[in-house]
């Protein structure tokens, strides 16, 4: 953190590595496919702000992610007033229609469905789900990131987990036969 | 991973294999497309300026008082003060005002100083520009490096080489024109605060309390100026910052 925050490059590689893939995959339960565009605008921000950034690898985290929510709540905004852009969760992350379905792994596609499962919850269960699964953080810093209190977090948390257990029961989906599909 | 136990009947178990699994994939490593925006990334990073000239809280405090103070004895004397902040005096004159208010030296002045006593005074002109090189330069390097300079020989004898990585450093660093230069700048530095006794930089802890940089509680709190703008303050500012802080009052004391 001290070295990406004095300019060293590789510093600043590992810390994108680290927050990168996170941070893209929460936003796709926010903006969907736009999340590569999101999140290139919040890394620029990021690099504005680094070297003011006063905290921790973790508190990096959920900076970066605080941000991009941010960015993300603005792109909506802006979508909001043109209504054809409204995007369906359910739409989203299908094989054979991303543009890098060729080079498309197993594990690519199982981290696709998996997230297209979560971002069917509730949009508030499926942000603390991320958050905390995906992204890493704990309650409370899920919390600061979302405006709300931990308790919030923790409650919105086990709701999304229960309802995905069902949803998975109810698919009769084993881990095996996931795999398989 | 553990989660909050919800109340409700359906509460997912720890052992439930299908959602263990699910979140494991949600959770899964980088794939490689996902950090093809790296390249873009890194070169907004490297356009950032490298070092901004960071002053630590207690620097700041340090120099508002010095202002403070310059500014007080502008009231008492205000034509003298004005005239010595300003260079203008004769030299034994300019000599005397440079010992006591803080004004630049007769012939080669202390810009640092200088430049706080003409905003105290509210010149609007200075002879000298405020230049780095000069002060770099100057015979006379601000006594607020002494502090740093001390508490950088202190850390360098504990973990060498990591002390600098500190951000109250960085106006060090940026003082002696980069970090191979800090241990020469410092070795000149603390020689003149003690009248010529090179020996002393190498005995950080033998050079009495560090009277300014010594307190690592305000070198490493978060300050509210370096707040980000977009996220408010992170989540874990007030914690005790991870970044390595040398702490030279305390290798005084023990």
């Amino acid at each position: 953190m001290a070295q990406a925050q004095r300019g060293d490059v590789r510093a600043f590689e590992r810390l994108y590595e680290d927050v990168q893939p996170r941070l893209l995959r929460y936003l796709s339960s926010l903006v969907g496919p736009d999340a590569a565009d999101v999140a290139s605008e919040t890394w620029l921000q990021v690099t504005k702000d680094l070297r003011r950034f006063r905290g921790t690898g973790d508190d990096f985290r959920g900076w970066v992610v605080r941000i991009g929510r941010n960015r993300a709540l603005d792109h909506l905004r802006a979508a909001s007033r043109r209504p054809s852009d409204a995007w369906d969760p359910a739409t989203l992350p299908e094989s054979g229609t991303s543009p890098d379905a060729a080079s498309s792994s197993d594990e690519l596609m199982a981290t696709r469905r998996a997230l297209a499962l979560i971002a069917r919850l509730p949009p508030d269960q499926a942000e603390a789900v991320l958050l905390r699964v995906v992204v890493g953080l704990d309650a409370t810093a899920a919390a600061k990131v979302l405006g709300k209190r931990a308790g919030a977090v923790r409650m919105a948390t086990s709701r999304g987990l229960a309802r995905l257990a069902t949803v998975l029961e109810e698919q009769g989906v084993t881990p095996a036969r996931r795999a398989a599909l | 991973m553990t989660f909050g136990r919800a109340r409700d009947a359906r509460d997912p178990l720890p052992g439930d294999d299908a959602l263990t699994s699910l979140l494991a994939e949600a959770a899964a490593p980088a794939h490689p497309h996902e950090l093809a925006g790296m390249s873009q990334a890194v070169s907004w990073f490297a356009a950032q300026p490298t070092r901004r000239p960071f002053v630590p809280a207690f620097l700041t405090t340090l120099l508002a008082s010095k202002a403070l103070l310059a500014s007080a004895a502008a009231a008492a004397v205000s034509g003298v003060a004005l005239a010595a902040a300003t260079g203008s005096l004769p030299a034994p004159a300019q000599g005397l005002a440079h010992d006591t208010l803080g004004a630049p030296a007769a012939s080669q002045g202390d810009t640092h100083n200088a430049d706080n006593a003409t905003k105290a005074t509210k010149a609007t002109e200075a002879p000298e520009k405020a230049d780095p090189n000069k002060v770099r330069a100057s015979a006379t390097p601000s006594p607020s490096f002494v502090g740093l300079c001390r508490a950088y020989g202190a850390g360098n004898k504990d973990s060498s080489g990591k002390a600098l990585q500190s951000p109250a450093f960085t106006a060090l660093i940026t003082a002696a024109g980069g970090d191979q230069g800090v241990t020469a700048f410092c070795v000149r530095v603390l020689a003149d605060a003690s009248g010529g006794k090179p020996s002393d930089a190498g005995r950080p802890t033998d050079a009495g309390k560090p009277s300014d940089a010594g307190k690592p509680s305000e070198a490493g709190r978060p300050s509210d100026a370096g707040k980000p703008s977009e996220a408010g303050r992170p989540s874990g500012a007030g914690k005790p910052s991870p970044l390595p802080t040398v702490r030279p009052s305390g290798s005084a004391r023990s």
